[in-house]
């Protein structure tokens, strides 16, 4: 068969524009374009499973994608207001793309930039509480949010602090959430809310 | 050379449904399907560069796509509280792929939609410094949250305040921080900065 002569054939193969050499498709002049018949996707596989999906409607789906979704169903009970810094644990996983999340460490698969989305929902915090601070801890820096517990609680002592960062990551680097609640004494906790992602931690390889 | 043989018809070479002609590899019929060989990576690369590498377990990464992360590494004292509009500044950039942040500003390099974040910390606030806003300016469309920045902080502690947006952004658009604390008596706040640790920042990335 023809093809399989070709395939044998340890030069490489040019057919217009396009090189074929060893492993590598490339172009000697141009683009390279991948193209679907209209009407089926544009595939790459692993071997095993398809990690990226291009529908022939244009949605990008990569399903393998480092991606981890984690929140509290349950209220943790005095664990800071007093000045003592919290590491914050989550009892469920929404999702864990990768299984690189473990309460209360995120670990980064590979070398990339991440985007960390931190939400809690502080309770039982009193008029002496006026100082609080929620950090991200990741092995290259530690990225800071500040607030005042007492003047943003509604009058049954909650508030929800929240925010977002896209930050660099190395392999086998971490990620985590504190958080310090000072001025009162150790009774301020965090909860979620029934089936609501009240306090979550989320994130994901995005670049 | 039977192989040059192929590359001077002006007809495409097909084997099974897999199709090429001029610069592109399609499929005649059915999904087009890229295969790595199940332990090592696909790779997208420029002539020069690593563009686009999918892992054998999945993982994408985008070692040139548009992302940067700034932050302002000191204080910076009497901004505002007044009402003044202060352009925030990141002096100092962590990481910025394509080089396109500078002077406080992100420049789009591409048509697209961007994640864009910030957090300013802030300190000095009086009792009467009870209104205000952060924006995140672009320049299609400006994103706004607004608070009472006493209640955010106290006079002796900082507060911060923060916005996240996905925009879309022409090539060449800007985007950049702006915050304004309103009905104190002069502009004594404070925008924290730190040489070491993020608590004012502004981070973006093209996602689309």
């Amino acid at each position: 068969m023809t093809q399989n002569s070709i395939n044998n054939q340890s030069s490489s193969l040019t057919v217009d524009n396009l090189l074929l050499d060893g492993n590598t498709i490339g172009s000697t002049s141009g683009s390279i374009e991948f193209q679907s018949d209209g009407t089926n996707d544009i595939i790459f596989n692993d071997g095993t499973n398809d990690t990226l999906v291009i529908a022939d409607s244009g949605e990008s789906v990569r399903q393998y994608q480092p991606m981890f979704n984690a929140r509290n169903t349950s209220v943790q009970n005095n664990v800071t207001g007093d000045g003592t810094e919290y590491t914050c644990e989550y009892t469920t996983e929404i999702f864990d793309v990768g299984t690189n999340f473990s309460s209360p460490n995120f670990t980064a698969p590979v070398t990339g930039k991440y985007l960390f989305q931190i939400n809690i929902r502080w309770n039982a915090l009193t008029s002496s509480m006026t100082s609080g601070i929620m950090k991200l801890i990741t092995s290259n820096r530690t990225i800071y949010k500040f607030f005042n517990p007492a003047d943003l609680s509604t009058g049954n002592g909650v508030t929800s602090i929240n925010y977002d960062v896209v930050t660099d990551m190395d392999a086998t680097d971490t990620a985590y959430v504190t958080g310090t609640i000072d001025g009162g004494t150790k009774v301020a906790g965090y909860s979620g809310i029934g089936s609501a992602s009240a306090t979550s931690f989320t994130g994901g390889l995005i670049s | 050379m039977t192989l040059n043989n192929i590359n001077n018809t002006s007809s495409d070479l097909t084997v099974d449904n897999l199709s090429i002609n001029a610069n592109t590899l399609s499929s005649v019929s059915g999904d087009l399907i890229v295969e790595s060989d199940g332990t090592n990576e696909i790779i997208f690369n420029n002539g020069t560069s690593d563009l686009m590498i999918m892992s054998s377990d999945g993982e994408q990464t985008l070692p040139l796509q548009p992302s940067f992360l700034a932050y302002a590494n000191a204080d910076v004292l009497n901004q505002t509280g007044s009402g003044t509009i202060v352009d925030v500044g990141f002096n100092t950039e962590v990481f910025d792929v394509g080089g396109n942040y500078a002077s406080d500003v992100f420049t789009a390099p591409v048509d697209g939609k961007y994640l864009l974040t910030t957090t300013v910390s802030f300190y000095n606030i009086t009792s009467s410094m009870d209104n205000g806003w952060i924006r995140i300016v672009t320049s299609n469309v400006n994103f706004q949250f607004s608070a009472n920045f006493y209640n955010l902080a106290t006079p002796t502690f900082e507060g911060s305040i923060s916005l996240s947006c996905i925009c879309q952004m022409e090539a060449a658009d800007t985007a950049s921080v702006k915050l304004r604390i309103q009905n104190g008596a002069s502009n004594t706040a404070d925008l924290a900065g730190d040489a070491t640790d993020l608590v004012t920042y502004f981070s973006g990335q093209l996602l689309s």
